[in-house]
């Protein structure tokens, strides 16, 4: 599978202060791929350099083929994270001038705008102007103005940022048909659960270097279960049990649950054994790391310190 | 899914125009544009054109009587009142007494006989609601004396001004009199006391040319003016809409589907499409206001010309700077900061178009005419003035003009390309000056 987008060793820095470092990243034809990563990782900085909004300080970075964004500016579909509307301009208005800059046709725009409307929910909102739409309603417009001339390629910054949980559920169904249609999407987003969902890869960022790049089984192979969740009958005692337990490298009280991490020397299904011997069981389940967690592990973070922080004790 | 082609010198052109014909739409067809900047000037100029159409009104039709105790005096009076509009609307002598206000007259002139009573032909006068006799005009015996004078007594209902009018025909009558009393042919003797016109004229060293206060002060102020508010106007829409797309958070959306250089490109254009409408309606206004005063010979198709490729280098130099501050800020308080001291710089020919224009052929005058971004306005201004400015001058300072718009904006899409994405607190001009160097 030929790539999207590729890039090689590019890096960015703006004043003092680099940005991206040394960057290589390849994003293949028809995938999607989640780029994830803190504020400030380099992401935006990433995606506009892909678009040629900004120019990489060195490296190269092809898009659709063996040019930039610029030679296929046509081709490409983008909902940046800094995303607004004229607030005075009618909804068709501000769609026909997008999609005829985009290169399409003026000719059947008309259908073409009422049929895409129609599909986000938003039938009759033609003729209204932009700032007479409620936030959610702007940002299906916006996503709209990204897809309306059916580009090859898709780039979505955070877009779910904002959305309730109804229009953050349609808005990925619409990112799951785009990629249906054989469209390679880029999005970025905080919200860990909706990469999880949608992409088959991730690539991550931080402090403008790459620290992930894989697919989400190899995510989940590399990133092990090394955590067991624990629900005890009786609470007595359990706790100095459990952190008796030779294999256990951290003891951490959620709720109602125990959360246990395991050393690397010890096979999972040898831990569940002597957890069931050593306290009074009623459930135990070994868990997956989310990506949330290697988000946080790579971020340097520390998943079970934020729980025991969150409520637990240790 | 759609397949186009990798873009071209047309794809570009494409999207300039695109981006230029939305601009323009969207200034113009807004209610403040309209109303302020078109519907204003345009009904000003339709109320100056239509002003001597509105006070028209139809002729006064009535009788004037005349006793002429002396007998030598009411034929001529009378001749002359009810030849009073013989010339019809066009006439000077006619269009003179419309400018003054006075109605067209259609009189009919009775005379009575010469020891008519004063008091019976005077009753007439005040007959109501509307008396036919509008006048009486009393010549006593020695009405020809000079220092004798005739008396007219008016209905209340005669126009004041049409009563002077008839008054001085019956003053012209009794010199007529006076004249013809001598033994003098009054034709003649008119002739002969006709004021002579003074025509003055500049002497320079490219020729004569007619001297005019108003020529030489007022028009090039005017043609200044033009060129200031054209400018200024469009150059104003031009910042205001850039601080919008940036407080609204436009600005990359439309990055992602043109370049920096292509939106840029658009907006000037449609902006400088914009001024043009301006210049448009206000020269229009103009040409209506110096054809209305009966003042057309003062302009000069060639300078109108002139006026339009000065606007065109004014205007870009303008939009340049706006566009370069606009990219920068996201509020019009902080563009004004930035725009300070190229607006003292900018507003230097307004204060000085007295100077200016009384003495455009001076050194100081010269010097200004080739420093941009002032050089268009001083070039109007003293192209405006009577004296000829030399070919090599307007040459130049249009090489100038030129060469500084290539300059101002190559460095203004430098500032945007970087300042279009930026936000938070606006950079100082060494930063801007600091990112027209970088590479």
């Amino acid at each position: 599978m030929h790539a999207a987008i590729s890039i090689e060793r590019v890096s960015k820095t703006f004043g003092d202060r680099p940005a991206v470092r040394d960057l290589d990243l390849v994003v293949p034809h028809g995938s999607i791929c989640g780029f994830i990563g803190p504020n400030g990782a380099g992401k935006t900085t990433t995606l506009r350099m892909i678009l040629g909004i900004i120019a990489p300080d060195q490296g190269t970075i092809r898009v659709l083929g063996d040019g930039t964004a610029a030679d296929a500016r046509d081709r490409i579909g983008y909902l940046p994270e800094e995303r607004g509307l004229y607030r005075k301009m009618r909804v068709a208005a501000w769609l026909t001038y997008l999609a005829r800059l985009k290169g399409v046709p003026a000719l059947g725009m008309e259908a073409r705008i009422d049929r895409w409307l129609e599909r986000i929910g938003l039938p009759g909102v033609a003729a209204r102007r932009c700032d007479e739409l409620s936030k959610g309603m702007q940002q299906k417009v916006q996503f709209l103005s990204a897809v309306m001339h059916e580009p090859e390629l898709l780039i979505l910054d955070e877009p779910f940022s904002g959305l309730d949980p109804l229009n953050a559920r349609l808005l990925e169904e619409l990112v799951l048909e785009q990629h249906a249609a054989g469209r390679t999407i880029v999005l970025s987003t905080h919200v860990m659960p909706h990469a999880e969902r949608i992409c088959e890869r991730v690539f991550m960022i931080h402090r403008g270097e790459k620290v992930l790049d894989a697919t989400l089984e190899e995510v989940a192979r590399s990133f092990d279960p090394r955590t067991l969740v624990v629900e005890l009958d009786a609470e007595e005692g359990a706790e100095a049990a459990l952190r008796a337990l030779p294999f256990a490298d951290g003891v951490v009280r959620a709720g109602a649950r125990w959360r246990l991490s395991l050393r690397d020397d010890i096979a999972v299904p040898d831990a569940i054994r002597q957890v069931a011997a050593a306290v009074p069981l009623r459930r135990v389940e070994a868990v997956r790391a989310s990506l949330e967690d290697v988000f946080l592990r790579l971020a340097g973070h520390d998943p079970h310190a934020d729980a025991a922080r969150d409520g637990g004790s240790d | 899914m759609a397949a186009r082609g990798r873009p071209g010198r047309a794809a570009t052109a494409k999207r300039i125009f695109i981006v230029a014909r939305r601009e323009f739409l969207a200034t113009v067809l807004t209610r403040g544009f309209v109303v302020g900047v078109l519907l204003m000037p345009t009904i000003m100029g339709l109320v100056m054109a239509a002003v001597p159409l509105l006070v028209r009104s139809p002729p006064v039709r009535g009788e004037v009587a005349i006793i002429d105790r002396t007998g030598r005096v009411a034929v001529g009076a009378a001749e002359r009142i009810a030849n009073l509009d013989r010339d019809g609307e066009s006439s000077p002598g006619a269009r003179r007494r419309r400018q003054g206000g006075a109605p067209p007259a259609n009189l009919r002139v009775v005379v009575l006989a010469d020891d008519a009573d004063v008091e019976a032909a005077t009753a007439p006068l005040r007959q109501l609601p509307a008396p036919e006799r509008l006048a009486l005009v009393v010549i006593p015996a020695d009405g020809l004396a000079p220092e004798k004078s005739p008396d007219l007594l008016c209905a209340p209902t005669l126009d004041g001004l049409l009563g002077i009018a008839v008054g001085e025909q019956v003053a012209d009558a009794v010199i007529d009199a006076r004249l013809a009393e001598r033994g003098h042919d009054p034709e003649a003797m008119r002739a002969l006391l006709q004021r002579p016109k003074i025509s003055k004229r500049t002497v320079t060293a490219s020729g004569d040319a007619e001297s005019d206060e108003l020529a030489g002060v007022v028009l090039p102020a005017a043609f200044m003016m033009l060129l200031w508010i054209a400018t200024f106007t469009s150059g104003q829409f031009l910042l205001t809409t850039l601080v919008e797309e940036k407080s609204m958070r436009v600005m990359e959306v439309l990055l992602s589907a043109v370049s920096p250089f292509e939106l840029l490109t658009g907006k000037i254009i449609g902006h400088a499409l914009v001024g043009m409408v301006v210049l448009a309606t206000y020269l229009a206004l103009g040409t209506t206001i110096l054809v209305g005063l009966d003042m057309s010979h003062m302009l000069d198709p060639a300078l109108a010309a002139l006026l339009g490729v000065y606007f065109v280098i004014a205007f870009l130099l303008v939009a340049s700077m706006m566009a370069a501050v606009g990219s920068v800020v996201e509020d019009i308080r902080s563009a004004q900061t930035l725009l300070t001291p190229v607006m003292v710089l900018l507003a230097l020919p307004t204060v000085l178009w007295l100077p200016i224009s009384r003495n455009p052929s001076s050194t100081f005058a010269i010097v200004l005419t080739f420093i941009p971004p002032m050089g268009p306005f001083v070039s109007v201004l003293r192209l405006a003035a009577p004296d000829p400015v030399p070919a090599w001058q307007v040459a130049l300072s249009l090489a100038i003009g030129v060469a500084s718009v290539i300059v101002a904006i190559w460095a203004a899409a430098r500032i945007f390309r970087i300042g279009v994405l930026m936000y938070g607190k606006p950079p100082t001009l060494r930063q801007m000056l600091r990112w027209v160097r970088e590479r």
